[in-house]
């Protein structure tokens, strides 16, 4: 079972618009220089439970506002995540089929795809938004949109073949 | 019946005989040092007082004050014995003096000429300069002044009290009135006069936002409040065809394509659209020559020129108003300026420059301006979503709002707006920046809209202080029971609500008095007090011959409240966040409207419920609740009252869950008001949330919007962003730290600031992450 290190309800500092962003916890890359480091800790906050899935879909549109969707980490694509958030993404656009999705990942999309992995594809198809790559302290650089370095890519998924 | 007399602060105590044989006694031994017999007359004179202050409380149901019976005193005492006359007399002339020497009133005065005690008051005064000196020593002599001659007895008592607050006491003796939004289309048409000069109408942009400058100076000085722009953009249309015009013809002579003189013989520029071609109203000639001109060198050079005069015009006016301290030499004029509405392609040029102005800010560093009060006229239509002609524009808004706090919004729509006229951008809804509006005039001449805004303004505000009432009631209901008129036993809570609400309807009812009293001694001042405001009718409708009265009846009178969270944390132990408390809220509202409403027909003059600024009383009041009722959890636990109808500060609570319980009694506001959140300076980077935020609070009803985000400045380097201790580009921590007061800006809230705001500031929380 995930672990979830925090979510924010309201979030302006994650995709575009308001979002409601869940950061899953635990981390296998530790970048230097890592945002979040105490989240590389696999046991690090509380469970991910039906609670959690339950809260976020009734909260997504708390007050009539359709939020974005962000989930981050730690690393959610890690093997150790990825049913949890996949599960999450499952009921998310269950609710809500227009739901906007943001991913951030350590992994780029090409060791995504090369893991060969048909719960990695699924969650690439269901998403609008992958932000990949892990975080280069040389590279960081703090005007850039959604991103903490340059090496780091944002990948609109309606243009990606899965 | 107890016997009673009035205190010379208006307080009723009880009489006192004994105090009357002593004073006797005391002026007789005075004249008879050497006796040690006591004046048998004493007594005697003592119960002849005695025997006129019954009559007067039987017969006439009033009080003798303490001057009063001194007087008799004097009287009587010198019938019986002149010598002791005489002494009595001289006795009372030396305490006299000896009471004003020791009041408050010398202190405060030489703490203000010596800038001793510097409390803020004002975050936009400079209390440490000469002229702030000078200000705020006669200032408080003018606030005594008006406290012990002009106001009434019954005004007296409710401000000193804590009850209902006069606000700007110092300019009440003068009898100047507070805001006014100035109509500028009529005086950049056709000029105004000064004391000295006569200045003649604007012939191009850079004049005209000169004289914007210039024209919100001196209608500053004709009162004590604010001054706004209602619709900026739409009049300065005229302007940027002007500058337009003039620059096409000097292109046209100098770029040799032809003999400008022909081409525009009979045609007034001013009424000509920098796109003459799609103007039905211009002769052929012209279309023909304008369509030809498009293509041209002349035409590029004369936008061209014009968008650079327009962007120096308006960096002229930013740079202006942050630096005229034209107001008594210590204080910049508050002004603010409404925009955003205008599809011409002119004005929308002039909202774009005055974005693109406040983008950059001012001075070296490019810092935030404080003034003037941008405000961004959100309309349905025109600006709120894509696809609207105006929409870039509102995007442009968003992005001067995240880096610079300001603009503010307005919500044209607002549903108290309603019944303004979709051809007259001067009836648009618009605020002054704290937050004071114009709603439907009462007295609005035919031909004239109601909603009309240009030329009005409020006139005097007070300030009812719900938290006293509270506590007022409870000490009533401690004292006399439960039980109901009819003698049936209510639980604790309704009788308390019961006694509450009909204090505050006492009070309110004091409250419009005390705003008639005002008005009547505004009303009886010579037109030769503010002639800038009436020889060039900057106030709406005034016919000098029916005195002033006819401008100042379309204004506001306007009842205002302060601490209604901390009310009901009195009344229910809880506050408007919950439903309960959000119920008997809606009710207090609703005695406000209903109340105003009346006053509204029955005197027919423009009264209004008021969510009160507040920005020195928040503390004040507090400060004297504290003294007489001690710390009370969520109620007296802070240094300052919660602002009008406002979630507390500290109140952990969503974007959106604060603009649904605000917006639940913004409805009720028809003198102005504005719902403020928290959002962390982070969301520069996402203008997609600002744009939500705003929309939502638009579409909830909100009709004055403004977004906190915190703006710290580095003073050393110029770096700007949210900063910790040191300045995170060069390590300096002289670091000044931008924070909204009221509805405006100042400058470092840790310096500007009063004690109770600071407070406030600290105690903020965000209500997005």
């Amino acid at each position: 079972m995930s672990k979830i290190a925090g979510i924010y309800w309201d979030d302006t500092a994650a995709a575009p618009g308001i979002s409601l962003s869940v950061y899953f916890s635990g981390c296998h890359f530790h970048c230097p220089g890592c945002h979040n480091p105490e989240a590389q800790d696999f046991n690090y906050g509380e469970d991910f439970t039906w609670i959690t899935i339950s809260d976020v879909l009734q909260k997504l549109k708390k007050n009539g506002v359709m939020r974005t969707l962000s989930i981050l980490g730690g690393e959610p694509l890690c093997n150790e995540n990825l049913g949890d958030v996949l599960r999450l993404i499952g009921w998310c656009k269950n609710d809500y089929p227009d739901l906007k999705i943001y991913v951030w990942t350590g992994y780029t999309i090409e060791e995504l795809e090369a893991r060969d992995d048909d719960d990695v594809r699924a969650v690439l198809r269901n998403i609008t938004c992958l932000i990949d790559g892990r975080y280069e302290e040389d590279k960081r650089d703090v005007t850039l949109p959604l991103r903490g370095s340059s090496n780091q890519r944002v990948i609109m998924m309606e243009d990606y073949n899965v | 019946m107890d016997l009673m007399i009035k205190k010379r602060t208006g307080q009723l105590v009880p009489f006192n005989k004994e105090k009357i044989v002593r004073a006797i006694e005391k002026a007789y031994k005075e004249v008879y040092s050497t006796r040690d017999d006591k004046p048998s007359y004493a007594t005697e004179i003592a119960d002849a007082i005695e025997a006129v202050e019954k009559e007067m409380q039987e017969k006439y149901e009033d009080y003798l004050g303490v001057e009063d019976i001194q007087e008799l005193v004097e009287d009587y005492l010198t019938d019986y014995d002149r010598t002791v006359g005489k002494a009595y007399i001289k006795y009372r002339y030396k305490h006299g003096i000896m009471r004003a020497n020791s009041t408050e009133f010398i202190r405060a005065i030489s703490e203000k000429l010596r800038a001793t005690n510097v409390q803020n008051q004002n975050a936009n005064i400079d209390e440490h300069s000469f002229g702030g000196r000078v200000g705020e020593a006669s200032d408080e002599m003018m606030k005594q002044y008006a406290l012990d001659f002009i106001v009434s007895p019954m005004a007296k008592a409710n401000h000193l009290n804590n009850e209902i607050y006069i606000h700007d006491l110092s300019a009440y003796a003068v009898g100047m009135h507070n805001c006014l939004s100035i109509p500028f289309d009529d005086l950049l048409a056709n000029g105004f006069n000064t004391r000295q000069t006569d200045v003649r109408p604007a012939n191009s942009i850079n004049t005209a936002f000169q004289l914007v400058a210039v024209i919100f100076q001196l209608q500053s000085l004709m009162q004590f409040g604010g001054v706004s722009a209602t619709h900026l953009d739409w009049t300065m249309v005229p302007y940027v065809r002007k500058s337009f015009w003039k620059h096409f013809k000097d292109g046209l002579k100098w770029l040799d394509e032809g003999n400008e003189a022909h081409y525009f013989a009979n045609v007034d520029i001013s009424k000509m659209p920098i796109e003459a071609y799609e103007h039905p109203s211009v002769d052929k000639q012209t279309i023909v020559l304008v369509t030809t001109a498009k293509t041209t060198k002349a035409y590029n050079y004369a936008m061209d020129m014009t968008q650079r005069e327009l962007q120096q015009a308006v960096e002229g006016m930013y740079h202006n108003l942050n630096t005229l301290q034209s107001r008594s030499g210590n204080q910049l004029p508050f002004t603010s300026i409404n925009y955003g509405t205008c599809t011409l392609p002119e004005g929308r040029m002039v909202t774009k420059a005055l974005l693109d102005g406040s983008i950059k800010g001012v001075g070296k560093f490019h810092k935030t301006p404080i003034f003037p009060c941008g405000i961004f006229q959100c309309m349905k239509g025109v600006n709120r979503e894509p696809g609207d002609p105006n929409y870039d524009l509102f995007r442009l808004a968003l992005e001067s709002t995240a880096r610079r706090i300001y603009p503010n919004y307005a919500n044209v729509d607002w549903s108290n707006a309603a019944g303004y006229d979709i051809n007259d951008p001067r009836t648009y809804f618009s605020t002054m920046g704290c937050r004071t509006a114009n709603l439907g005039d009462i007295n609005a001449e035919s031909g004239t809209n109601p909603q009309m805004k240009d030329g009005r303004g409020n006139i005097c505000p007070v300030t009812i202080i719900l938290p006293t009432l509270a506590m007022e009631a409870k000490e009533i209901v401690d004292k006399i029971g439960t039980k109901d008129e009819e003698g049936n036993e209510l639980v604790y809570e309704m009788a308390l609500h019961i006694q509450f609400m009909k204090l505050l309807d006492k009070k309110i009812h004091e409250a419009k008095d005390m705003l008639l009293e005002r008005f009547e001694h505004i009303c009886s001042q010579s037109p030769e007090s503010a002639k800038f405001m009436y020889e060039n009718h900057t106030m709406l409708g005034y016919h000098p011959e029916e005195g002033i009265r006819s401008a100042l009846k379309h204004g506001t009178l306007v009842i205002g409240q302060l601490g209604l969270a901390e009310t009901l944390q009195i009344l229910f132990g809880c506050d408007h966040t919950t439903e309960k408390g959000m119920k008997v809220a809606k009710r207090i509202e609703q005695l406000f409207k209903d109340r105003c409403g009346e006053f509204k027909k029955e005197y027919h003059l423009n009264f209004g419920v008021y969510y009160t600024p507040a920005e020195n009383l928040c503390y004040t009041a507090m400060k004297k609740f504290k003294a007489k009722y001690g710390e009370i959890p969520n109620v007296s636990d802070h240094e300052y009252f919660t602002n009008s109808m406002h979630v507390p500060v500290w109140h952990e609570i969503s974007v959106f869950d604060k603009i649904d319980i605000e917006s639940q009694l913004t409805g009720y506001s028809s003198a102005g008001c504005i719902t403020y959140v928290e959002v962390p300076s982070g969301v520069k980077n996402n203008i997609d949330a600002l744009e939500t935020i705003v929309n939502y609070a638009m579409d909830k009803d909100i009709p004055y919007f403004a977004l906190n985000i915190p703006l710290d400045n580095c003073n050393d380097c110029g770096y700007q962003d949210e900063i910790g201790e040191k300045c995170p580009q060069c390590g300096s921590t002289n670091i000044s730290r931008l924070r909204r007061v009221t509805g405006y800006l100042t400058g470092n809230y840790k310096t500007a600031f009063n004690r109770g705001k600071q407070y406030e500031t600290e105690e903020r929380v965000k209500h997005i992450h």
